[in-house]
């Protein structure tokens, strides 16, 4: 029988361990990403989105400051802005909670998940980013090598998902942390961090999550197939169609083929984590009736949300994030 | 100081649905070059994906340096895989590449960039298209690179599917030069290749699959030898042909005869290429045969020598 000194080793230099593998992979993935055309626009635009944000915020904080230049910059031509600017800062004084957290509540609300937001960037992103995800290793067979090295099927897979979440950390969560900073920073107290603190706990919360579900789905489409163009289209088709349905069900009796749509689950799940109903009953409960008002009124009925409303979003995400983990798990293999 | 076979393989199956890959084989292999052959379907390839990892065998076992590979990054960490298959990013640069593919087995960042250099100096790729895409290499080129990304690590096992495609007679000599060195350093070197005779010269093992069985497994010579117990193929040149066959016949140890044409001054020499039944009878009667009937012998070599012989005959 061949028999061999198995206390023999070739390599005398170190050999890094398992996170350092991944974490190449996660890297090489980012890389990838960042080569393709256009992605760099995409991402620079986030983060002008965000300073654009943070000088919204700073025009917000100025508000409160009496005949301070830039209130009065404000306030002269608007007339909306000069009837609200010194019930703010009637409100700042006597309920900061309200004045300050809810309105910094809303705004990281529509910052991180309206329709114009650093969230509709990031599907731009991972749409431009996916034929480089999983898709380029499959048409390139080049997963046979990878699949030799010291890298498990999960190794492979988490060190891609690391790489997503790291473009979703620039396009997503890094331009929203970056707002919030600004918005503080620039803002005429210091005790705008902690009254603001919700709302950054909030879109870290939604935005954290979200990067998790947008992740595994890009990743899932990534590796159905091995043709850069079908993965786009893939992409492309699943945000069409949730566009399409959410639409159908609005306002008609197939109400739940809105559910069909991610982006609409998203918001609802947003909205929640946001709790922005519990905000307006805070606020009918201090002023009472201001609640009913025209506009404010329109828009707390638009935003209300029943649990059983969360409950479906929630398990659609869920089914979408188990349908990627599937695909993964299928067809993430050499053979 | 333990030792263990590098690859061990017991009673391994391997289906995929109803079509059997891998039929219930059981084979040792040992340290330096080993060729594996077998046509196309023999189950050459899966077995070769289940030794580096990428299969699960359905049965049986399959051990390498005595631990399982399958799902096993300490084992795969000793293993350098060259696959058939054109794996190269085409959009990447070569250095590049396989810097990545250095830090991917664990080698620091810092040092990664002089392993590559040291590597694809090794393999022979010429320094004028380290920085260029890989999109852009030759066929040849591109074996090196996957021979390069192989080596990387200095693995102790070192895995090649038909590593010669592509290469030109120069680049096959270099890489032959590279193995045998390579197994002169202590790793242990298993190659598939359709290349019979680049195989005879570079391995003295050889194991032999067809329809998913081994058939055989052992050095050359073992089964040279093997193969003599039955027949043997023979090319003798003899002063006076005609009649030495006869002598063979009659002796009851020939099975046929081809006349090569005479090559002799007086027309009564030449060459025959003979089908002996029985080879150990045959060389000890031979030289009673030849004094007794007065025939001088100036040739006899044997044609069974190439591993294509070996091969033909154990897959008929």
């Amino acid at each position: 029988m061949a028999l061999i000194d198995s206390s023999y080793t070739h390599r005398d230099g170190e050999t890094r361990g398992i996170g350092y593998r991944r974490w190449v992979i996660a890297q090489a993935t980012l890389t990838a990403c960042l080569k393709v055309k256009g992605m760099r626009w995409v991402v620079w635009t986030c983060w002008i989105y965000a300073l654009l944000q943070g000088v919204f915020l700073f025009g917000f904080g100025q508000l409160m400051v009496e005949n301070s230049a830039v209130s009065d910059f404000i306030t002269e031509d608007l007339d909306l802005f000069k009837s609200f600017a010194p019930m703010f800062r009637e409100w700042a004084a006597d309920n900061p909670r309200i004045a300050i957290g809810m309105t910094y509540n809303m705004f990281f609300y529509l910052f991180t998940g309206a329709i114009v937001s650093s969230l509709t960037l990031s599907l731009v992103a991972l749409g431009m980013a996916i034929p480089r995800l999983i898709t380029s290793d499959l048409s390139s067979r080049a997963i046979t090598i990878y699949s030799s090295k010291a890298v498990s099927r999960f190794d492979y897979c988490l060190g891609k998902f690391a790489g997503v979440l790291l473009l979703l950390t620039l396009t997503w969560l890094g331009p929203t942390l970056a707002t919030w900073m600004m918005g503080n920073l620039m803002a005429p107290e210091v005790s705008f961090f902690w009254h603001t603190a919700p709302a950054l706990l909030h879109s870290v919360a939604f935005v954290g999550l979200g990067m998790v579900i947008l992740g595994l789905m890009a990743l899932g489409i990534s590796a159905m197939t091995s043709s850069p163009r079908m993965a786009t289209a893939h992409w492309v088709g699943l945000l069409l169609m949730g566009v399409v349905l959410s639409g159908i069900g609005m306002g008609s009796k197939n109400y739940w083929l809105q559910y069909l749509s991610f982006w609409f689950d998203l918001e609802l799940l947003q909205r929640s984590i946001f709790d922005i109903g519990g905000d307006f009953k805070e606020l009918g409960d201090k002023y009472p009736g201001f609640t009913e008002m025209g506009l404010i009124k329109t828009i707390k009925t638009r935003l209300a949300l029943t649990a059983e409303n969360v409950s479906a979003a929630l398990a659609c995400l869920s089914f979408l994030c188990a349908g990627a983990l599937v695909i993964l798990y299928k067809k993430v293999k050499p053979e | 100081m333990s030792t263990v076979p590098v690859i061990q393989a017991t009673e391994l199956s391997r289906w995929y649905g109803i079509v059997m890959g891998l039929n219930n084989i059981s084979f040792d292999i040992g340290p330096g070059l080993t060729g594996l052959v077998g046509p196309n379907g023999a189950g050459k390839s899966t077995l070769i994906k289940i030794i580096t990892g990428q299969l699960r065998p359905s049965d049986g076992a399959l051990t390498v340096f005595g631990v399982q590979p399958w799902n096993n990054p300490d084992v795969l960490r000793e293993i350098g895989f060259c696959p058939e298959d054109d794996a190269l990013p085409d959009r990447l640069k070569a250095r590049t590449w396989l810097r990545g593919m250095a830090m991917l087995s664990g080698i620091a960042p810092s040092a990664a960039p002089d392993h590559v250099d040291a590597i694809l100096d090794r393999v022979k790729l010429d320094r004028v298209h380290w920085e260029k895409p890989l999109g852009q290499f030759s066929k040849g080129m591109r074996q090196r690179v996957k021979l390069a990304q192989a080596l990387l690590h200095h693995p102790r096992l070192l895995v090649l599917d038909e590593p010669m495609n592509g290469l030109d007679p120069m680049g096959r000599q270099e890489v032959q030069r590279i193995l045998k060195q390579l197994a002169a350093e202590g790793t242990t070197v298993l190659i598939s290749s359709h290349i019979l005779h680049e195989l005879e010269a570079l391995c003295p093992e050889i194991l032999i699959l067809n329809w998913g069985r081994v058939i055989a497994s052992g050095s050359q010579l073992a089964l040279q030898r093997r193969l003599q117990g039955t027949e043997a193929n023979l090319h003798i040149r003899c002063s006076d042909p005609a009649r030495f066959t006869r002598i063979l016949f009659e002796a009851d140890l020939l099975l046929g005869f081809d006349s090569t044409g005479n090559d002799g001054d007086d027309g009564n020499e030449g060459g025959l290429d003979l089908r002996v039944k029985d080879p150990q009878r045959f060389s000890d009667s031979l030289v009673d045969l030849l004094t007794d009937n007065n025939i001088a012998l100036h040739e006899l070599r044997s044609r069974d020598r190439s591993l294509h012989d070996i091969f033909e005959k154990m897959t008929e």
